[in-house]
């Protein structure tokens, strides 16, 4: 009774709402309406809160699972190139690495598992390395790419995922990483591989389950035989089979019938992907996103945070999950601080910097987080330590600069403007004019107001700054973001794929971002190294963490907050298992939409 | 007329030689760089790699070099391939132009359906409630952009109606039906943009005419208002009106270019748009051309219509 009346409800609403929209239609036209519907969408956030979460929430319901249908979701745009070694792109490495191809690890998802801490096997069934320097692979037998010419379905071999390392190397804008540690890479025989690196290198697994880096290609792609370009020659042993290419309609795959991986359900056991067929439409613009999914022709959709609870009134059976934003370093940065006539050379002057930023205001601000939880959205927020950001990847290693587990080192991300004067005057700053560098465009509008939105909190410090915006192609990228500008850089730090990147990188004078500020701290440098061989995870954590406390007492990277605030994701409400198998980055159609399953009835058009 | 089309092909050649050579030294020489955009930030360090791709994609010769050897491709219908995809321009484009072709026939033609009736009205009634509405109904589609028509549209459609234009694509012979239907609201709108100028060039045109000698004439004849207006005002006074819609195909073009981003049609705009924001020089290249050669050409047929259209015209 009670649902029947809030549904009366619910239509008596939405049909007054049709009729102002009619009569404004006929008083001023199509703009009027558009303006009418604005304001009436902006007065009913005001004084409706979200309803409450329906469905079975986010719990595991594989042994329920059943079969068959079809998902829909959208990428914003073509995949530039359908080879994931020939570009960066996220949208081939989602879409195309992501789908056809496998590596030869990859994340563990469940209940209780963080997200990107267990790397499980994927093509390799299984690996050992005595010493952290020789890493030897067994691969799962019988697995098959797919049945598609001229490959045919054959079986995976160790020759397979020599040659794709060798082409890696050769080819891939990522291959950074595999060239200052891979040695070599031989097939002992068809299931084994072996890599020897030039330094016991612990974290090497992480580094094959990243989906950024060592998709599995045939001996054939990777001799030239195949174009893999193009769509016909996209074959990979992934869970999914490329079936229809249409650039700017969609990008269409069925099942694997043959992926290795099988679960227990109540049907007997059940071969993942549970589905039969995902469907990627191509829309870029964010009012047809929002349209396609009101009108369900998609079955996710993450909306802008303003958008939150007009969607969830407009489909109230929807079911939601806060997410955390991607693994991002938003950060300030000081170019040769070795260099005598730095101003940044002095440590205060750093910490004065990191002082000056409001970072929960700055979140307020932009996430309009209390707003958000007022209306009954929980919205997870948390600030970058340096240089390990916040979000979805990188929650294992990151230390919360708010906790006590900081120790004094803490006290350098308090907002006190009196104090950072202090600290400058200290510091022997009489006023010089400091050029603040940064690029424009290319990251958004968001990150272009919030970097105007800390000029103010700069200056009410002290600091007295002159606004140096750059082109990011032949200024910022080629210039500043390697370390050749003179006075302060702030900007994103390059979304690296594993912690240890960000440390060796960033703070080890061979890293490649090195020169971003040169960090001069012998001690540091000894435990980024001892990180990369300590086998105990515990323990490297530890390690990682005491980095973050050093790194943070010297500033050498002051972080800030851009995006640290997370959204919510809506799903229809037939989808399931979308909140249990929870991975970040690249992998999610192997790692987390194989699991997925759509309860509908089974004469349902699916 | 024959030396006249002849004249103006050949004129054609260097206006589209001087649009290509345009466009190719303006990718040349911006500062944006594809190898940067291929290796990302990840690799912009990698000098080795960047001079392998300059050299795989030929980046590593001479501008003039560049040009010439692109040149000649064009003239074997060969525009290349991507830069970023790989993939063949001529195959993509095939593809591609079949789906603006048929946005731009349909907007056009519900615009003159449209707006050349509307104006007609507007002028024989004349200062009436109903030309003021006419005519304020056309500024209004003067003013209004034609991305901010569409994205009401489906805002609109989306909060009240539930209501989604389709989502994907079909070609008119596969499923004609589908097709139409996500035709019909970007032709509506871009045909709706389009019409404002006609409507406004149709109704002073009209009057004009209307207040010449042969019209009177015509009226002391005793005929029906249906000829006159058809018949003796309406062909005279469309003469401009056909020189706008030939100057409108750029309008179009760019019309097209915002409407199949919005709605979802995978058209040489589209395409453009992508290729543009990638610095995928050589589709760009072969979409300008494509783009130039179409106004070009539209400008040839609306000056050969006036002969059509008006006796009096020779070449």
């Amino acid at each position: 009774m009670l649902q029947e009346q809030s549904y009366w409800q619910r239509a008596l609403r939405r049909r007054l709402s049709r009729r102002q929209a009619l009569r404004l239609a006929a008083a001023g036209g199509i703009t009027a309406v558009a303006a009418g519907s604005a304001l009436a969408c902006r007065e009913e956030q005001a004084v409706e809160e979200a309803p409450p979460l329906v469905g079975p929430g986010p719990q595991d319901t594989t042994f329920e699972a059943r079969p068959g249908g079809t998902y829909r979701a959208i990428t914003t745009q073509d995949p530039p190139n359908l080879d994931p070694y020939l570009n960066t792109s996220f949208v081939s490495q989602t879409f195309i690495g992501g789908t056809v191809y496998s590596r030869l690890a990859k994340w563990a998802t469940g209940p209780g598992i963080e997200p990107l801490s267990q790397a499980v096997g994927d093509a390799a069934e299984a690996w050992e390395t005595p010493d952290g320097q020789v890493w030897t692979f067994k691969l799962r037998p019988n697995m098959k790419f797919h049945n598609k010419p001229p490959l045919n379905g054959r079986t995976l071999d160790a020759e397979d995922v020599k040659t794709s390392m060798e082409r890696f190397m050769a080819r891939s804008p990522n291959r950074g990483i595999f060239q200052t540690l891979v040695d070599r890479v031989e097939a002992i025989d068809p299931l084994t591989v072996r890599f020897t690196l030039k330094i016991p290198y612990v974290p090497f697994i992480d580094l094959m389950a990243s989906p950024q880096l060592l998709w599995i290609f045939s001996k054939e792609a990777n001799a030239g035989q195949i174009d893999t370009q193009k769509p016909e020659g996209v074959i990979g042993t992934g869970p999914w089979v490329l079936d229809k290419a249409q650039p700017s309609v969609s990008w269409e795959f069925t099942k694997n019938p043959e992926w290795y991986e099988v679960v227990q359900t109540r049907r007997g056991p059940q071969r993942l992907p549970f589905m039969d067929r995902l469907e990627f439409l191509v829309i870029g613009e964010y009012a047809q996103i929002m349209a396609q999914f009101l009108a369900r022709n998609i079955h996710v959709f993450a909306p802008r945070n303003e958008d939150l609870a007009q969607i969830a009134q407009q489909v109230p059976d929807a079911q939601r999950l806060p997410g955390n934003p991607a693994w991002l370093l938003s950060f300030y940065y000081f170019g040769d601080t070795q260099d005598p006539n730095n101003l940044f050379r002095d440590v205060r002057m750093r910490r004065a910097l990191s002082m000056a930023l409001d970072r929960d205001g700055l979140i307020e601000a932009f996430g309009q987080v209390s707003r958000l939880k007022q209306q009954g959205f929980e919205i997870n927020t948390g600030w970058n330590n340096t240089p390990i950001p916040w979000g979805d990847g990188g929650m294992f290693w990151w230390l919360d600069p708010k906790s006590p587990d900081m120790g004094p080192a803490g006290q350098w991300y308090r907002y006190d403007p009196a104090e950072a004067r202090r600290l400058l005057q200290a510091a022997g700053y009489n006023n010089q004019e400091i050029t603040f560098n940064f690029t424009t465009v290319i990251y958004g509008t968001t990150f272009d107001q919030f970097t105007e939105a800390q000029i103010p909190m700069l200056r009410n410090a002290g600091f007295n700054i002159r606004p140096n915006p750059q082109d990011y192609a032949s200024q910022y990228i080629t210039g500043t973001f390697a370390g050749r500008f003179s006075g302060l850089a702030y900007g994103y730090q390059t979304p690296f794929t594993s912690v240890d990147e960000y440390l060796f990188n960033m703070l080890h004078p061979q890293g490649t971002r090195y020169a971003q500020s040169r960090p001069n701290d012998p001690e540091t440098v000894r435990l980024v190294e001892a990180q990369r061989v300590e086998r105990d995870v515990n323990r490297r954590r530890e390690l990682i963490r005491e980095i973050q406390r050093r790194v943070s007492d010297q500033m050498w990277y002051v972080p800030s907050v851009m995006g640290r605030w997370g959204g919510m994701t809506f799903w229809h409400n037939f989808v399931r298992n979308w909140g249990s198998f929870i991975t970040a980055g690249y992998g999610v159609y192997t790692e987390t939409v194989t699991r997925y399953w759509l309860d509908l009835p089974e004469t349902a058009a699916r | 007329m024959q030396g006249y089309i002849v004249r103006r092909l050949l004129l054609m050649v260097p206006t589209l030689l001087g649009v290509t050579l345009f466009v190719f030294l303006l990718t040349r020489f911006t500062p944006a760089d594809v190898v940067d955009r291929l290796t990302g930030e990840v690799g912009y360090q990698d000098e080795a790699l960047k001079a392998q791709i300059r050299e795989e994609l030929g980046l590593n010769q001479g501008v003039l070099t560049q040009y010439f050897k692109w040149l000649g491709g064009v003239l074997h219908l060969d525009l290349g391939e991507s830069f970023i995809s790989g993939r063949d321009i001529w195959d993509e484009l095939k593809n591609r132009v079949p789906v603006s072709v048929e946005l731009g026939a349909l907007a056009m033609l519900f615009s003159i359906l449209f707006g050349i009736p509307i104006g007609v009205i507007s002028a024989i009634r004349q200062d009436t409630w109903l030309d003021y509405l006419l005519r304020g109904g056309s500024i209004l589609l003067l003013a209004v952009p034609v991305f901010f028509l569409a994205i009401s549209v489906l805002a609109v459609g989306a909060w009240w109606f539930d209501w989604a234009p389709p989502s994907r694509y079909t070609a008119p012979w596969e499923d004609l039906q589908n097709n139409l239907a996500i035709m019909a609201t970007p032709a509506i709108i871009l045909g709706l943009a389009l019409s404002g100028a006609k409507i406004r060039l149709t109704r002073t045109q009209m009057l004009e005419v209307l207040r010449q000698d042969y019209i009177r004439t015509a009226w002391a004849k005793g005929l029906s208002e249906r000829v006159v207006i058809l018949r003796h005002a309406l062909r005279n006074a469309l003469i401009p009106v056909v020189t706008v819609i030939g100057l409108q195909i750029p309008v179009l073009v760019a019309g097209a270019v915002i409407l199949e981003n919005i709605f979802l049609l995978p058209g040489v705009g589209r395409y453009l748009v992508q290729s543009a924001a990638s610095f995928d020089y050589p589709v760009v290249q072969g979409i300008t051309l494509l783009i130039a050669t179409v106004v070009v050409l539209s400008n040839l047929v609306v000056d050969l219509s006036y002969a059509a259209l008006d006796p009096r015209v020779r070449y």
